[in-house]
């Protein structure tokens, strides 16, 4: 047993014992999880992959005569500017309105971060304290006051693999998925994964600190649509899927090596999103979560082709292991798979935060407060609903 | 001049006979390799060469299969690969049938190997970050 502050001591003393998830599963299957428990102080995980809800919080600073923005395009993509006076929020899926699907919210966001400047152009109704009516402006982050991704649902625990029984191509956000089952696509960085290492949320709560885009962020609030669960096999193997992360962390130190904006054909834009989790080996049982290895952690295989909200599960246990050697099998039938998930980018990010860990850059977090367990899910009833 | 061009043969369902391919090498002295074959006798189909040889011989040979009722297109577009631009995702890796573009087991790292790629273009709509992109030929 090790406590979260002890483990901070060692990071802080330059002795912590620091591997990457992918490590600790080798170390842990030739040295048993009982010695990898009490040599191991530190694993880090990583995924990059696109996360649609996401977006930044910008303040624009005063002009002169004063506006209150009431609208705000950046590079022709429209931002909420139901906020105060020069407060917006540019939504990563947000479509310019000249460019389409070609350049959207997450590309404003991209070019930002990569030190471009944007364009500015600002409407309002005019106030006597606010009088400007328009304004129209080049600026970039270093010209800004506080700019903040929030990002209000990120690192998915486990997601489908996906395929298409239909006879024509279909274009989803999990990519072009090819007709009669000939492709096969998946989203999750598997043994990397960092909600799939601590699957009942013992060591993630709000105020965790994150690798956050290349940045340090912190975990603001549970996730939307943050459904904590498992399914339990026959054989009494869990499979845990369903947790959400809401994070918050500064623009300013981002790096566009961490998150970029992609363009996702006949779906729209997206936003890929670097986020590296470090947990704490606390003890033998989370030791025995953390050194789960591919072949251990299983997702299902859903038909894309029907757009309801519950698809055909067509197979209940797939191994990322199964998914990643190239092929799935489903019904007798050897399919192509692809990830959508860097597994370059998220070792790059898991090993650059096992870096920041060893040189004391980057301590854990004991949680402010634990996300829950037990949430709710609500579907929506619309006024056409046939039930 | 020595040149290779890359081609697409469209069949017809009866074409699909003849010794075409054969006669690219045994009369006009071209060396080829296929790059992709979807061929059946009954629907006919599209075959994918890469062929190399003298220029003059391979303007010949592709007047010869012309003249055979074979529908005949140059791929004269080439697909570039920018790796400072990719995120090695592998969404491409998708919709590439022929293996031109795949994940290196070991570094989980893109790799494009222009020989297998058949121009279909499917790719360069997948791709998210516009990384792949489709050039004229020189
Ligand atoms: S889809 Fe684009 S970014 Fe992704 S691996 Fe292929 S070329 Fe690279
Ligand atoms: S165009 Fe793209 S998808 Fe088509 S064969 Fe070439 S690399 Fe593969």
């Amino acid at each position: 047993m090790k406590s979260i502050s002890e483990i901070n001591e060692k990071i802080r003393a330059g002795t912590a014992v620091v591997l990457t998830a992918e490590e600790v599963v080798k170390m842990a299957r030739e040295q048993g999880v009982r010695e990898t428990a009490k040599r191991v102080d530190v694993v880090t995980t990583g995924t990059f992959s696109p996360m649609c809800s996401s977006g930044a919080f910008l303040n624009f600073g005063h002009a002169e005569p004063l506006i209150r923005m009431s609208g705000v395009k950046l590079n022709d993509v429209p931002a909420c500017a139901g906020l105060a006076a020069v407060d917006c929020f540019i939504g990563a899926t947000e479509l310019s309105e000249t460019r389409g699907m070609e350049y959207g919210g997450a590309h404003v966001i991209e070019d930002l971060i990569a030190g471009k400047k944007v364009h500015l152009s600002a409407r309002s109704y005019g106030t006597d304290c606010y009088p400007r009516k328009s304004l129209e402006a080049e600026i970039g982050l270093s010209d800004m006051n506080q700019c903040f991704l929030f990002n209000p649902r990120n690192a998915y625990q486990n997601y489908n693999c996906s395929v298409n029984t239909s006879d024509r191509i279909i274009h989803t956000y999990m990519g072009t998925l090819l007709p009669h089952m000939a492709n096969a696509t998946y989203a999750t960085a598997g043994e990397l994964s960092p909600l799939l290492k601590d699957p009942e949320l013992r060591t993630i709560g709000i105020g965790t600190r994150v690798f956050f885009c290349g940045a340090q962020g912190y975990v603001a609030w549970e996730g939307t649509q943050c459904f904590p669960g498992y399914t339990e096999y026959e054989d009494g193997v869990r499979s845990y899927s369903g947790a959400t992360l809401a994070l918050i962390g500064d623009m300013k130190k981002m790096s566009t090596d961490y998150i970029r904006a992609a363009r996702i054909y006949r779906y729209g834009v997206s936003m890929f999103v670097g986020v590296g989790i470090p947990f704490p080996v606390l003890d033998e049982d989370l030791c025995a979560q953390l050194s789960k290895g591919n072949d251990e952690l299983f997702t299902e295989v859903s038909d894309y082709s029907v757009p309801l909200r519950s698809r055909p599960v067509l197979r209940t246990r797939v191994s990322y292991r199964e998914l990643r050697s190239g092929t799935v099998e489903v019904d007798g039938k050897k399919i192509p798979t692809a990830p959508m998930t860097s597994l370059k980018k998220s070792r790059d990010i898991a090993n650059e935060l096992k870096r920041q860990v060893q040189a004391g850059e980057f301590l854990l977090t004991e949680p402010a407060a634990k996300l829950p367990l037990d949430t709710t899910k609500h579907v929506l009833h619309a006024l056409d609903d046939p039930q | 001049m020595e040149k290779s061009v890359k081609i697409q043969l469209s069949f017809h369902p009866v074409d699909t006979e003849k010794p075409l391919v054969h006669t690219f090498a045994a009369r006009f002295g071209l060396m080829f390799s296929i790059l992709q074959a979807d061929i059946s006798p009954d629907k006919g189909g599209r075959l994918v060469l890469d062929l190399s040889g003298e220029e003059s011989a391979i303007e010949k040979a592709l007047q010869y299969a012309a003249g055979q009722g074979v529908d005949v297109r140059v791929l004269s577009r080439v697909v570039h690969w920018d790796d400072k631009v990719c995120v090695h995702c592998g969404s491409c890796t998708a919709v590439c049938r022929s293996r031109a573009l795949s994940l290196s087991p070991d570094t989980a790292m893109l790799s494009f190997d222009n020989a297998r790629c058949v121009v279909c273009e499917m790719c360069v709509k997948a791709c998210p970050t516009g990384a792949l992109t489709v050039e004229l030929s020189r």
